[in-house]
């Protein structure tokens, strides 16, 4: 199956809609300014690309949610998308309404837009919008729905400024990728991309813009903040979306680079991007739109998507802006101008990178061309580990205390949890049997500890110098990261929501890549809370996490099914068709939920209760009320086909 | 004299290459080489893919016996040593290590070839001879490039790389680096010259005070231990000296004149330590070294200290301003760099 883009819209500083935006980048128009919406007297550096006034922000809605409302609108409008009722939301971002729960933002928009179909929050720092469309297109491949919009909001809060200032990660002049200007510039907008099958776009008489074709995840299980040197990360992402696409890296004819603009980043991108291209590289265009945008933060993946879809309309590749001089081992042409430049392309790639290494790439193409073969049959799932945990302080059998310094109590619950579920599939931490794994973790929000360490240093400080490790700890995707680093977890990683019962979404998502996508064996499915005083009702924290191992077939369990869809009744319906069953042919539970971590924690319960030689096969499910329906079904051998 | 002192202003300059032949490097093969590290080493190891760590091995008595890395590289263990040669140090290991039996410790000086890079552009020409990815290995960090192990860990102060080439091509090796270093006005550091730059970085050199029979608190090496855990090689001795305290440790100095090792520091006609190394630092233009201080006077920053008459002033290390800290790959080059100062 295709999928394909048949819309698209932005928001952001070069304008209100995408053809203000491609309007300034055909006449090399910059959004990077001062910045005038909220005070920056208190710092050395105040440039930004910010959007100064609009018509949209005319409401008494949130700043992010009316950039979110005005690009996904445009999207849709694009797409001639008449019922939304058939849609589902993929959505990055990085801070979402203030961080305290990041799914909020997403709520909003599918009671706006009137969106029908399970609404997902993808949370991974600066790559949120990349992982968010990668996700996206799996779920039409998957026929979860029939239409996905999927892009990315952020807003540039002054907290955001100042911890980006702190970690002294700003440019005093416009940002300038790759060139002799050290720094990044921060931006802030919305972007959004209609996709649905080829097939679907036809039936409604629809031209696509491009096709969706692939694309890689991965971690560099390296630092809280900067990238591996190396480019290990970046370059498996690439050449991970590369190979989904089913084609060579030679085939590639222009990349828009994460390009922040900051040392380690280029650098460490560049070296990425020569270890997948090869000599190809130096003929490679790779080129920032950061230079004209800024870094939007968890919506830097989509505006970057939605130029480089626009460039491969109008046959041009978008400049690098601001380039003099070039930085030594920079791409050899980033495309120095300060005009697009005329160049037919087929395809396409964007890349982005998060702090704690978590990386993201997709690859576009011309809607004509060749459909690529992909994997008819999914492969069978065992789960080979589980565990839960109540007691962070697990995390200490496991991990030296100098090298849990820093983490806040979320981070210590899910390490507690992967460093129990390893161990529990006799799995050597840090091993190489453990760089292949990836972590796709449910959290409804980033560590409440943090967030409260980030905000008493302002108190204490001032805006102007807060603690930049808090800072770095306030991204919902920290823990992710961390676990990554600590037990060498190298395969696609992902920090997913869907409100209070993200858990079992997030198994299910783990359990749909592996078993159809052939990047990665194994992956750890995980969800953590912490507790936070903000909530007006008592429950238990903790972590949960099981591994799957594809193909796994001596494993004594086996996740038999799994369905994601609009509500829990809907997946559950799915699941069990999936294996030919009825109600009465399994044992059913029901995630009270919250917190987050319910839906793991009953995924284990059951994984112990087989164990221990009761019958299932258990159907878990999560709550009517949720943002989207999970469906699991476990049993001790593999019986039933999918 | 003259080979120390031009050795000395390549390290602090531009490149410096030195065989380390008294570099020990050993690899350990196995299910349980990481173990092994786990058994012998006083510190938690645990390593990222590629990522090195400074600890030490001790005697009963707590006192260094060598002064190592540790380093994780895919499924094998690797460390580089000073002190012990390289046979005392595999029977050493062996002899600590009877629990485990699934390893093998291989003898790396038998293959390869230890030289040494330092100086602030040291990354410039690893990455002339190498390739560009060694601009990407962070401090205490080890890659394999072209057949030869990179280790990034310096003890001058300045941009360091250990560097095993493997033997059979050393010679074209260093026909390679003389040729590439030309341009970088390389220049060959001795012993003294390394062991200077050392000095004034306050780096533990264990053929030194390594041989005054103190224990890692003394040395102020207490971060290469770690805290919580209990069983390893001296690690009674640790703990009863963690337990009791200690009441001396060395400290960095300066003092105009040369003065003797072992000579003894005085404060107001008191005698409260003694001179454990001196070298004079071309760079400040005095004598810098270290001095076996008791408590309270142990503290950097007092100007209170005579030495044969001479005055003596504690320091905070390092006693001088590297250059490589004003380096960076990312926007500076040898061939530049008159430009990039202005001059």
């Amino acid at each position: 199956m295709k999928v394909v883009i048949t819309g698209v819209g932005a928001y952001c500083a070069l304008g209100e809609n995408t053809e203000m935006l491609w309007k300034a980048i055909e006449k090399g128009q910059s959004g990077i300014a001062p910045i005038n919406h909220f005070n920056v007297d208190a710092f050395d550096i105040q440039l930004g690309a910010v959007i100064s006034s609009s018509s949209a922000c005319d409401t008494d809605v949130q700043t992010a949610v009316a950039y979110g409302r005005a690009a996904a609108a445009e999207a849709l409008e694009n797409a001639g998308i008449v019922d939304p009722s058939r849609v589902a939301l993929v959505l990055g971002t990085c801070n979402g309404l203030g961080r305290k729960e990041i799914h909020a933002i997403s709520v909003d928009l599918v009671n706006f837009l009137k969106l029908g179909g399970p609404s997902i929050t993808v949370s991974t720092a600066c790559a949120s919008s990349t992982h968010a469309i990668g996700l996206a297109v799996d779920m039409v491949r998957r026929g979860v729905v029939e239409y996905v919009l999927t892009g990315g909001v952020d807003q540039l809060y002054p907290e955001i400024f100042a911890g980006f200032h702190s970690l002294g990660l700003l440019s005093k002049t416009p940002c300038a990728p790759f060139s002799t200007v050290i720094g990044t510039t921060l931006g802030e907008g919305a972007a959004f991309l209609l996709l649905e099958s080829e097939s679907s776009a036809n039936a409604r008489d629809v031209v696509p813009l491009a096709e969706c074709m692939g694309y890689g995840f991965s971690a560099d299980a390296f630092h809280d903040t900067t990238p591996d040197p190396s480019g290990f990360g970046i370059a498996s992402a690439l050449s991970t979306a590369v190979a989904d696409a089913g084609l060579i890296p030679e085939s590639i004819d222009y990349l828009n680079a994460h390009g922040t603009g900051t040392a380690p980043n280029d650098a460490a991108e560049w070296r990425g991007i020569q270890s997948v291209f090869g000599d190809y590289a130096g003929q490679l265009p790779v080129s920032s739109s950061k230079s004209f945008l800024g870094h939007a933060q968890g919506a830097a993946g989509a505006l970057e998507a939605v130029v480089t879809l626009l460039a491969m309309t109008h046959s041009v590749v978008p400049p690098t802006l601001n380039f003099t001089e070039p930085r030594p081992n920079s791409p050899t042409d980033p495309v120095a101008s300060g005009k697009p430049r005329a160049h037919v392309t087929q395809h396409t790639v964007c890349a982005n990178a998060a702090f704690g290494g978590l990386n993201a790439a997709v690859v576009f193409g011309q809607p004509n061309g060749e459909l690529v073969p992909r994997r008819k049959l999914p492969r069978p799932i065992g789960l080979i580990g589980a565990s839960m945990v109540k007691d962070c302080h697990q995390i200490h059998q496991y991990v030296p205390r100098s090298e849990l310094r820093g983490l806040d109590p979320t981070a210590r619950f899910l390490a507690s949890a992967v460093a129990n579920t390893l161990t529990d599939a006799r799995l050597r931490l840090r091993s190489l049997d453990c760089e292949g794994i990836g972590l796709f973790v449910g959290q409804n929000r980033p560590s409440v500890e943090s967030l409260q360490a980030f905000q008493k240093s302002v108190e204490a400080r001032g805006f102007a110098q807060p603690s930049a490790s808090a800072f770095t700890r306030m991204a919902c995707s920290y823990a992710t990261g961390a676990c990554c680093r600590l037990f060498g977890l190298k395969g696609p990683a992902t920090t997913l929501s869907t409100g209070p019962d993200s858990g079992l979404t997030a198994l299910v998502l783990a359990a749909d890549h592996l078993a159809w996508r052939d990047d990665v064996s194994a992956l750890l499915a995980a969800a953590v809370d912490e507790p936070c005083e903000w909530d007006d009702f008592d429950y238990d924290h903790g972590a949960a996490s099981v591994l799957l191992k594809a193909g796994a077939s001596d494993a004594p369990i086996h996740l038999v099914s799994w369905a994601l869809a609009t509500d829990c009744e809907s997946a559950v319906e799915r699941a069990l068709a999936k294996i030919s069953r009825n109600r009465e042919e399994v044992v059913p539970i029901v995630v009270p939920g919250p917190p987050t971590v319910t839906g793991l924690w009953a995924v284990t319960a059951a994984v112990n209760a087989l164990k221990q030689g009761e019958q299932g096969p258990f159907l878990i499910s999560n709550r009517a009320d949720g943002a989207a329906g999970a469906a699991i079904i476990l049993q001790m051998e593999n019986r039933h086909a999918i | 004299m003259k080979g120390t002192e031009v050795g000395y202003n390549a390290i602090r300059n531009s490149v410096a290459f030195t065989e380390e032949s008294d570099l020990c490097c050993l690899q350990l093969t196995g299910k349980q080489a990481f173990d092994v590290f786990d058994t012998v080493c006083p510190c938690d190891v645990f390593l990222q893919d590629g990522q090195m760590k400074y600890t030490l091995l001790l005697n009963e008595d707590g006192t260094p016996f060598a002064d190592i890395y540790v380093c994780r590289k895919g499924e094998d263990a690797y460390l580089l040593g000073y002190g012990p040669n390289v046979d005392t140090l595999i029977d050493w290991i062996t002899e600590h290590s009877a629990e485990n039996t699934d390893f093998s410790i291989i003898d790396l000086s038998k293959t390869y070839a230890p030289l040494a890079l330092d100086g602030p552009y040291a990354w410039e020409l690893c990455a002339e001879v190498l390739g560009p990815d060694i601009l990407g290995l962070p401090y205490l960090g080890m890659k394999v490039s072209d057949e030869v192990l990179v280790f990034r860990a310096g003890q001058t102060g300045e941009y360091g790389y250990h560097l095993l080439v493997p033997t059979d091509q050393k010679n074209a090796w260093l026909e390679k680096l003389h040729t590439a270093g030309s341009a970088f006005e390389m220049a060959h550091a001795n012993e003294a010259a390394r062991a200077q730059c050392a000095l004034e970085n306050f780096f533990f050199d264990i053929n030194r005070e390594g041989q005054y029979g103190l224990t890692p608190f003394e040395l102020q090496l207490q971060w290469r231990l770690s805290a919580q855990k209990a069983a390893y090689p001296g690690a009674e001795a640790i703990r009863t000296r963690r337990q009791s305290g200690w009441t001396r440790r060395l400290t960095c100095f300066s003092t105009p004149d040369p003065v003797k090792v072992d000579t003894a520091v005085v404060c107001d006609d008191e005698v409260v330590g003694h001179i454990l190394a001196i070298g004079y630092s071309p760079v400040r233009g005095d004598y810098v070294g270290k001095a076996l201080l008791r408590r309270p006077y142990w503290h950097a920053g007092l100007d209170v200290f005579q030495v044969q008459g001479c005055p003596l002033k504690t320091l905070s290390p390092p006693a001088v301003d590297n250059l490589s800290w004003n380096i960076s790959p990312y926007n500076d080059s040898f061939h530049t760099r008159e430009k990039e100062n202005g001059s």
